[in-house]
């Protein structure tokens, strides 16, 4: 993942670096909010790990609810670095803005990639789901749905597979005045049982 | 065994409200083939502290009648004006919080250690070197940070961590100080506590202690304490860096 590191301290900075580095992750660092929005602006950023307190004027919340401001068609994790201070109240708060999890200080080498790991998974459902919402080829006559193996399924079906979404069957008015009456008004004579 | 080190000290002095624990450091000290005196109050510390040339004096935090902190002051001043050398001073306490610790420090105390007390402990604290093997050998935590930050990122990455402490942390020391200068506590508290952050992420928890109790000193208005944890930072990481070189010497060799 590409992860967006916002930390004006060399030190905390350096040990992230190396942290993420580690477990795979490519770093883009950033001293403070502003730097970090334009980097997220340039780049495509899946995670950012910020501190609360950062110069200038945007702290860590702050920066988390610009981010999510831009709207992007993917989802970007934000974790907030905090110290062991914070209040719960806060934390709910944080969390109300759009921050997704924390990071206790000091910096837990074995905690973050496994913190990661639960962020990646996030990130791939909401991917999936997004793809699952985006344009989808369906056929104009009897509205199957093309998979991506090219293979045409109900829809029910289709979105059974994709989101594990199971349908209840029922008819809607419109239906129900041209297809079930008529139905049910040709089906009356011959419901007549061999005596 | 009394190791080779504790033929310095011939005579502890043990300060301590409660018979057990006294009993318990004196069998402790005698195991180290040290001489010592047992007593139960300042009061009665005042008194001995001038009939015998003291080496250490072992002083319980919570006395009967007053703080240790303040019975240090008092025998120390004791010991000054009887003109006897200045005995090394060493609390106990059966905790002890980060700011009681930095407090100990700033008065003076050379060592802290909490209950039960250990041989290992107990001699590594009496010893009369300017450094002991404790310090010689450098705080565990830090160690193990180290490793395990060498052994997930490489060396490299250390060495490159050492550099930018060297040149970051006297730079902030330096800022933190002209804050202090100014009176401005609430930008010098953010300073410790950004210096406390930047300490506890490399493993360093006597920096990251004296930074935290500076930090709190400086949200409470204490601008006495807080210019104390300055002081008493400035040494620690002098103390860090000296070891950050070892350990960088240790791993090339």
């Amino acid at each position: 993942m590409k992860v967006l590191t916002v930390e004006d301290d060399a030190i905390v900075q350096h040990v992230l670096r190396g942290i993420l580095t580690a477990a795979g992750h490519e770093v883009l660092p950033a001293k403070d909010g502003d730097e970090a929005l334009r980097l997220f602006q340039d780049q495509p950023v899946d995670l950012v790990i910020s501190a609360w307190q950062l110069p200038g004027g945007l702290d860590g919340i702050a920066l988390c609810e610009a981010m999510r401001a831009f709207r992007i068609p993917r989802y970007v994790y934000f974790i907030l670095v905090t110290a062991d201070s914070i209040t719960s109240s806060s934390y709910g708060a944080a969390v109300a803005r759009g921050v997704d999890d924390f990071l206790p200080k000091p910096l837990d080498r074995e905690q973050i990639p496994a913190r990661l790991l639960v962020a990646e998974r996030i990130i791939r459902s909401f991917s999936e789901l997004r793809q699952v919402k985006s344009l989808l080829p369906i056929c104009m006559y009897c509205k199957k749905i093309r998979n991506d193996d090219n293979y045409w399924s109900q829809i029910e079906a289709y979105l059974a597979e994709q989101t594990g979404s199971a349908f209840s069957h029922g008819v809607c008015p419109s239906c129900y005045e041209g297809v079930v009456l008529p139905e049910i008004g040709r089906g009356g004579a011959s419901e007549t049982f061999p005596g | 065994m009394p190791s080779p080190a504790s033929s310095f000290f011939s005579a502890v002095l043990v300060v301590d409200g409660n018979a057990l624990n006294r009993r318990m450091a004196e069998q402790l000290l005698l195991q180290l083939g040290w001489r010592c005196g047992l007593v139960s109050s300042t009061e009665e510390a005042l008194d001995w502290i001038v009939r015998d040339k003291w080496d250490a004096v072992l002083v319980e935090l919570s006395l009967p009648d007053g703080s240790g902190i303040e019975a240090v002051s008092r025998l120390r001043r004791r010991v000054e004006e009887a003109g006897y050398p200045p005995p090394r001073l060493v609390a106990v306490a059966d905790g002890g919080s980060a700011r009681t610790r930095v407090v100990c420090r700033a008065a003076g105390i050379a060592a802290f250690l909490t209950r039960p007390l250990t041989l290992r402990d107990l001699e590594g604290a009496l010893s009369p070197a300017p450094e002991s093997e404790a310090e010689r050998s450098g705080d565990p935590v830090l160690i193990q940070t180290l490793g395990g930050l060498r052994d997930m990122a490489g060396e490299r990455f250390v060495l490159d961590l050492i550099a930018i402490l060297a040149k970051e942390g006297p730079e902030r020391l330096a800022e933190i100080g002209n804050v202090l200068a100014t009176g401005n506590l609430p930008v010098a508290g953010r300073l410790f506590h950004k210096m406390k952050g930047s300490a506890s992420s490399f493993g360093a928890t006597e920096l990251t202690r004296i930074c935290e109790v500076g930090d709190d000193a400086c949200a409470e208005g204490d601008e006495a304490l807080a210019k104390e944890c300055r002081r008493l930072a400035g040494e620690e990481l002098g103390r860090v860096t000296a070891f950050l070189a070892r350990w960088k010497e240790g791993n090339h060799a």
